[in-house]
C-alpha cells in the first residue's frame, strides 16, 4: 500500500468518525434537551459541530489525494444510478452541506432549535446512506476478502465505535476549553451530567466488542474460503501479524480505558480535568487500532483475475 | 566528518551550558526547561558524534554498538526536544483558551502518523532507518516547531518588558529552531516508503497495466523542494552543512540569550536593590516625619493644656489653638466662629493666616453651606472636588483668593453646638482621616478652654462673694462690735460727765482708748492681709517678707525671716495660699495674745516625712498651756488648712517660754508620689479656694 492509497483510510476513517459523532451528538441533544439550560444546549453543539465539520472537510480533501485528476472529482456524480462510488460522493457532499447548514444556523440563529433538529436528522440520514455506499463499494466479486455482508456490518460497527469515542473525547475537550475560558460556566457543560457520558462509554465498549467480533468472524470466513481468501489469511497472519495483534489489542485497550476514564467521572467530581490526558491517550490508542484495521482491510485484499 | 563533529559540538556546548546554568540556580525565564534542554543538547551531540565515528574505519562490533546507540539516541533526542518545546511554549504565560483544543485536535493526525509509521516497520529495510525517519517526523519536527514558537513567544514577552537585547536573541533562537525543524525534522534519509519516498525519491508512477514507469510523480510541486539532491543542487551544499549551520545558530542564540538575560537580571537585581534601599529610606523618613508630626502635635497639645492649667486667658489659648492647627495642618486659613448670644448666628471670633493669628475686632458673620451641614450633623465635613465654588464661598475672608478645599468640625458643649473650627486651603486638596482627627482634637481643646474659662469666671464670682462675706463678718465681729462698744462707752461717759464722776470718767475713757487701739490694729491687720497677695511676680518669699516687715512696723514687734531655700519652693499654688494664711493667723495670735517683742519665721526644706517645706513661727511671748485653749478656733482653722493640702501643723507652747508653730507643706514632687493624697488635696483645696480669699 503506497502513500496514495493512504488517502482511502484517511477519508473513510474521518468520515465515519464525523458521521458517528454527529449521530450520537444528536441522540444526546434529544435526550438532554429538557435537562440542559440554553447555555448548556449551545455549548453542546458549539465545539463538537465545528470539529465534525472540519473533520468532514479534511476527509474530503484527503480523498482527493487518491484521485489522479482531483479537480475533475465532481464528474464522478454523473454515474449516480449505476455506481456506488458516485452515490457515496453525492451523499458525502450532501452530508457536508447539511452539516455546514446546521453549523451556520447554530451560529446565526441558535434559537431555531426545531429547524436545527430537522436538518440534523437530514444530515444523519445522508451520513448513513454515505456509510452504506462506502461499504457497498467493496462488495466486489473480484475481491474475495471484501465481498461479504460483514463488510457493511464492519463499516457500521466502526462508525459506532469511532463516533461514540470521538464524541466522548470532544466533550471532554470542550469541558477543558470552557473551564479555561469561562470557569463559572464549566458547571453547565455536559461533563457535569455524567449519565449521558456513561451511556456513550457503554456504547464505545459494545461497539468495540462488535468490531472485534466482526473482525474475528471475517478471519474465520477467510479460513474456509477459496484460494484468494486463504492468500489474504496468509498475509494477515504472516507479514501483517504484528499489526493485526496490535490492532486488536489497541482497540480493546483503548475502548476499555476510555470507558473506564468516563465511568470515573462521578468519583472525580470537580477534578475531571485530571482525566483529560488519559481520555486523549485512550482515544488515540483506539484510533490507531482502527486505522491499522483499515490498513489491514486494504492491504490483505487479493484480487481475482486482472 | 568535520560537519558532524561541529554539529555534535554545537549541541554538546548547548547542553553543557544549559546544565551549568541549571546548576547555578539562576532565575532564568526557562529555568524549569533547562534540564530538558541540557539533556537534549548532550544526547544530540553524542548521537551526531556517533554518526561521525560510523564514517570512520571501525570494527563491526563498534559499528553495531554505535548503530544501537544511534537507534536509541534519535527517538530520545526527539522526545527530549518535544518535551522542551512543549515546556517553552506553555511556561511563559497561560496559553489562550483555544490552545487547549490543540492536543485534542492533533489526536487524529498523530494517530494516522503513528499507524502509518507502524506499517513501515514490517518492511524489509533496516530497523534503524524507520526509527530515524519517524523520530524526525513525529518527535523532532513538532518538538523543534514548538520550541521555535515558544522562543518567539519568549521574545515577545521580553520585548514587552523592555529587555530588547534578550528579545532579539530569543527571536533568533525561535527562528533557528524553526530552521532546525525544517532541515532536521522534515528532510529525512531516503527510504523505500512514504513519506520519505514521497518526498525524496520514490516519485515514479507505475502503470499497472503496462508495467512501465511513467513520469515522476510531483504532487502539487511541493516534493521536489524537500529532496537531499534538490538541496544540494539548489544551494551547492549538502543537507548536513545546513544542519550544522542550524545547530550553530540554535546554540549561539540560546546560549547568548541566556547570558544576556543573566546580565540583565543581575542589573535588574541591582536596580531592585537600589529601589529597595530607596524604599527603606523613604519608609524610615516617613516614620521619622510621622514621629515629628506626632511630637509636634503632642507639644502643641501640652502647651495648650498648660496654658489652660495656668489659667491663661481664653482668648490667648484659643489663638494658640488655631495658630498651632494652621501650622500643623498646613492650612492657608483657619477660623473659629462661635454662636452669638441669640444662638442663631455664627460669628468669626478668631482667625489665623500666614500673617499670624488674631482675634477679630468686629466679629464677622459666617454663612456657608458646609459649615451649616457640620453644625447640623455634628460630624466633620470635607469639601469635594465636585463641590461648586459657591459651597466654599465665605470660608477664607480673603478678598481676592477663593478657597479650593476645606474641612470643618463642629464645637459642641454638652451636646449643643457652640461654634465651628475650620481649615481652608486655596489649592484643591483632599484631607485624610488623620487630618480630620487632628482638627477634631483641636476643636476639643478649644471647647475645653472655653469651658474652663466659663468655670473660672464663675469661680471668680464665687470668690468675690465669699470674700465680701468674710470681710462683712470680720467687720461685724470686729469693727462693728468695737464701734457698738464705743457707742455704749460714749453714753457711759456722758452719764459720768453729767454726774461729775471724774475718776470713773477717766477710767472709762482709758478703756475706750484701748478698745479703739485694738480696733485700729485689727483694721490695719485686715488691710495688710487683704493687700498681701501671691498674684505678683515676686513670689512667695517676697510676699512673706513684705508681710512680716509691715506686720512688725504696725505692731512694733521685731520680725525676722530666715529663708534657707534659695530656689523655687515647688509648692502648689493652693499650698502657697494656705501657707500664707497659716502665717497670717499665727502672727495674728502673736499680736493678740502673746505680748511678744520679737517673732522669727524660718522656712526650710525637709526630707521627712517626704520632700516638704517647713515653716516655723516662733515668738518670745508669754506662751500658753495647750489645755487652756482646747477649742481654740484659730488653731483649729490652721490645722484644717494644713491638712487640706496634705500637710501637718504642730503648736508647742508653754507659759513664759513663747510659742512655736510648725507647718509642714508637701512639695509638688512629693505630692506626685502619693496619688491618693493628690486627690484628697485637690478636692479639699477646691473647697478651700471657694471659701478663702484668692489672690
Amino acid at each position: 500500500m503506497n502513500v496514495r492509497e493512504w488517502a482511502l483510510p484517511v477519508y473513510t476513517i474521518l468520515m465515519q468518525t464525523a458521521m458517528g459523532s454527529l449521530f450520537f451528538l444528536w441522540l444526546i441533544r434529544i435526550r438532554e434537551s429538557r435537562r440542559l439550560d440554553q447555555y448548556g444546549k449551545n455549548r453542546l453543539l458549539q465545539i463538537p459541530l465545528t470539529i465534525i465539520l472540519v473533520t468532514i472537510f479534511f476527509a474530503m480533501v484527503g480523498a482527493h489525494f487518491h484521485l489522479s485528476k482531483p479537480f475533475l472529482s465532481l464528474l464522478a456524480v454523473s454515474n449516480f444510478r449505476t455506481s456506488w462510488l458516485s452515490r457515496e460522493i453525492v451523499f458525502t457532499i450532501l452530508f457536508f452541506f447539511l452539516t455546514f447548514a446546521i453549523w451556520l444556523l447554530h451560529r446565526l440563529r441558535p434559537s431555531a432549535g426545531r429547524l436545527i433538529d430537522i436538518i440534523g436528522w437530514g444530515a444523519i440520514l445522508c451520513g448513513w446512506a454515505m456509510i452504506y455506499c462506502m461499504a457497498r463499494i467493496y462488495l466486489l466479486p473480484t475481491q474475495i476478502s471484501w465481498n461479504s455482508p460483514t463488510t457493511i456490518l464492519h463499516y457500521i460497527g466502526t462508525t459506532f465505535l469511532l463516533g461514540s469515542s470521538a464524541l466522548l473525547a470532544i466533550l471532554w475537550m470542550d469541558q477543558r476549553f470552557v473551564s479555561v475560558r469561562n470557569p463559572q460556566s464549566a458547571e453547565q457543560t455536559l461533563t457535569r451530567r455524567p449519565e449521558a457520558l456513561t451511556l456513550l462509554a457503554v456504547i464505545v465498549l459494545a461497539a468495540a466488542i462488535l468490531d472485534i467480533s466482526i473482525e474475528l468472524y471475517q478471519i474465520a470466513a477467510l479460513r474456509v474460503g477459496s484460494g484468494p481468501a486463504r492468500t489474504s489469511l496468509e498475509l494477515l497472519f504472516g507479514l501483517y501479524q504484528p499489526l493485526l495483534f496490535m490492532r486488536i489489542g489497541l482497540v480493546l485497550i483503548g475502548s476499555s480505558w476510555l470507558a473506564y476514564n468516563t465511568l470515573q467521572l462521578k468519583r472525580l467530581q470537580n477534578r475531571s480535568h485530571d482525566q483529560l490526558l488519559p481520555v486523549y491517550a485512550s482515544f488515540m490508542l483506539l484510533m490507531i487500532g482502527e486505522i491499522l484495521g483499515r490498513f489491514l482491510f486494504y492491504a490483505t485484499h487479493v484480487r481475482i483475475g486482472l | 566528518m568535520i560537519i558532524n563533529f561541529v554539529y555534535g559540538l554545537s549541541f554538546a556546548i548547548l547542553g553543557l551550558v544549559a546544565y551549568f546554568r541549571m546548576r547555578e540556580g539562576i532565575e532564568l525565564p526557562l529555568k524549569k526547561q533547562m534540564p530538558w534542554l541540557a539533556a537534549f543538547g548532550i544526547v544530540n551531540g553524542l548521537a551526531a558524534w556517533s554518526e561521525m565515528f560510523m564514517a570512520t574505519d571501525i570494527s563491526h562490533t563498534t559499528a553495531d554498538l554505535l548503530l544501537l546507540w544511534g537507534s536509541i539516541a534519535r527517538p530520545l533526542t526527539g522526545l527530549l526536544l518535544l518535551r522542551f518545546g512543549w515546556g517553552v511554549l506553555r511556561e511563559l504565560s497561560p496559553l489562550p483558551a483555544w490552545a487547549t483544543l490543540i492536543p485534542g485536535i492533533l489526536i487524529v493526525p498523530v494517530a494516522f502518523m503513528i499507524a502509518y509509521a507502524s506499517t513501515t516497520f514490517i518492511t524489509p529495510s533496516p530497523i534503524n532507518i524507520p526509527i530515524d525517519i519517524w523520530s524526525r517526523y513525529l518527535l523532532y519536527l513538532p518538538g523543534a516547531i514548538l520550541a521555535g514558537i515558544g522562543f518567539i513567544r519568549q521574545s515577545r514577552a521580553q520585548s514587552r518588558e523592555g529587555i530588547y537585547d534578550v528579545s532579539r536573541l530569543m527571536l533568533g533562537a525561535g527562528l533557528a529552531f524553526l530552521f532546525e525543524a525544517f532541515v532536521v525534522g522534515l528532510i529525512v534519509p531516503a527510504a523505500p516508503y512514504g513519506p520519505a519516498s514521497y518526498y525524496n525519491y520514490d516519485r515514479v508512477v507505475y502503470n499497472a497495466f503496462s508495467g512501465e514507469q511513467a513520469d515522476l510523480y510531483r504532487p502539487y510541486g511541493l516534493s521536489a523542494w524537500l529532496d537531499y539532491a534538490q538541496v544540494l543542487n539548489l544551494t551547492g551544499f549538502p543537507i548536513e552543512f545546513w544542519r550544522m549551520l542550524s545547530a550553530i545558530a540554535v546554540t549561539f542564540f540560546v546560549v547568548r540569550g541566556l547570558d544576556v538575560f543573566e546580565t540583565f537580571r543581575r542589573h535588574q537585581l541591582e536596580l531592585l536593590q537600589v529601589e529597595r534601599d530607596r524604599a527603606q529610606r523613604a519608609a524610615f523618613e516617613a516614620q521619622l516625619a510621622a514621629r515629628y508630626t506626632a511630637e509636634n502635635w503632642t507639644n502643641a497639645l501640652v502647651s495648650i493644656n498648660r496654658k489652660i492649667a495656668e489659667l491663661n486667658s481664653v482668648d490667648s489659648i484659643l489663638l494658640e489653638i488655631i495658630e498651632n492647627a494652621r501650622l500643623l495642618l498646613h492650612a492657608d486659613f483657619i477660623g473659629l466662629a462661635l454662636m452669638d448670644d441669640d444662638g442663631g448666628n455664627l460669628e468669626l471670633k478668631y482667625l489665623a493666616t500666614e500673617q499670624g493669628s488674631q482675634m477679630t475686632t468686629q466679629p464677622a458673620r459666617v454663612e456657608n453651606a458646609l459649615i451649616r451641614r457640620a453644625i447640623e450633623t455634628g460630624q466633620p465635613v470635607f469639601s469635594r472636588v465636585s463641590d461648586p465654588d459657591s459651597q466654599l464661598a465665605g470660608l477664607s475672608f480673603h478678598p481676592q483668593r477663593s478657597v479650593g478645599s476645606a474641612m470643618i468640625v463642629c464645637l459642641s458643649l454638652d451636646n449643643r453646638p457652640i461654634g465651628v473650627l475650620w481649615i481652608a486651603n486655596y489649592a484643591q486638596l483632599s484631607y485624610s482621616e488623620t487630618d480630620s482627627i487632628y482638627l477634631e482634637c483641636m476643636a476639643d481643646q478649644a471647647v475645653i478652654a472655653i469651658q474652663h474659662g466659663l468655670m473660672m469666671s464663675q469661680l471668680q464670682s464665687f470668690s468675690i462673694i465669699e470674700e465680701r462675706t468674710r470681710i462683712a463678718r470680720e467687720m461685724h465681729d470686729g469693727l462693728a462690735q468695737v464701734l457698738g462698744y464705743l457707742n455704749l462707752q460714749v453714753q457711759t461717759l456722758d452719764s459720768l460727765y453729767a454726774q461729775e464722776k471724774h475718776e470713773s470718767f477717766l477710767t472709762e475713757l482709758d478703756h475706750m482708748r484701748e478698745a479703739i487701739r485694738v480696733a485700729h490694729a485689727d483694721v490695719r491687720e485686715n488691710i495688710l492681709s487683704l493687700r498681701t497677695t501671691l498674684a505678683s511676680e515676686k513670689g512667695l518669699y517676697s510676699a512673706i517678707d513684705e508681710y512680716l516687715e509691715e506686720f512688725g512696723i504696725q505692731n512694733e514687734i521685731r520680725t525676722r525671716l530666715i529663708n534657707r531655700i534659695d530656689c523655687d519652693p515647688e509648692l502648689s499654688s493652693v499650698s502657697e495660699v494656705q501657707m500664707v494664711c497659716i502665717l497670717q493667723e499665727a502672727l495674728t495670735n502673736v499680736r493678740k495674745h502673746s505680748h511678744a517683742r520679737a517673732v522669727e519665721v524660718t522656712i526650710e526644706r525637709v526630707d521627712e516625712p517626704n520632700d516638704s517645706i517647713k515653716m516655723e513661727v516662733r515668738d518670745d511671748g508669754i506662751g500658753f498651756e495647750e489645755k487652756d485653749s482646747p477649742r481654740s478656733f484659730g488653731l483649729q482653722t490652721m490645722r484644717e488648712r494644713a491638712h487640706s493640702i496634705g500637710g501637718e501643723l504642730h503648736v508647742t507652747s508653754a507659759a513664759g517660754v513663747g510659742t512655736r508653730v510648725v507647718g509642714i507643706f508637701p512639695c509638688l514632687s512629693s505630692e506626685s508620689i502619693h496619688p491618693p493624697s493628690i486627690e484628697m488635696v485637690s478636692n479639699q483645696s477646691s473647697k478651700t479656694i471657694n471659701g478663702s480669699s484668692l489672690p
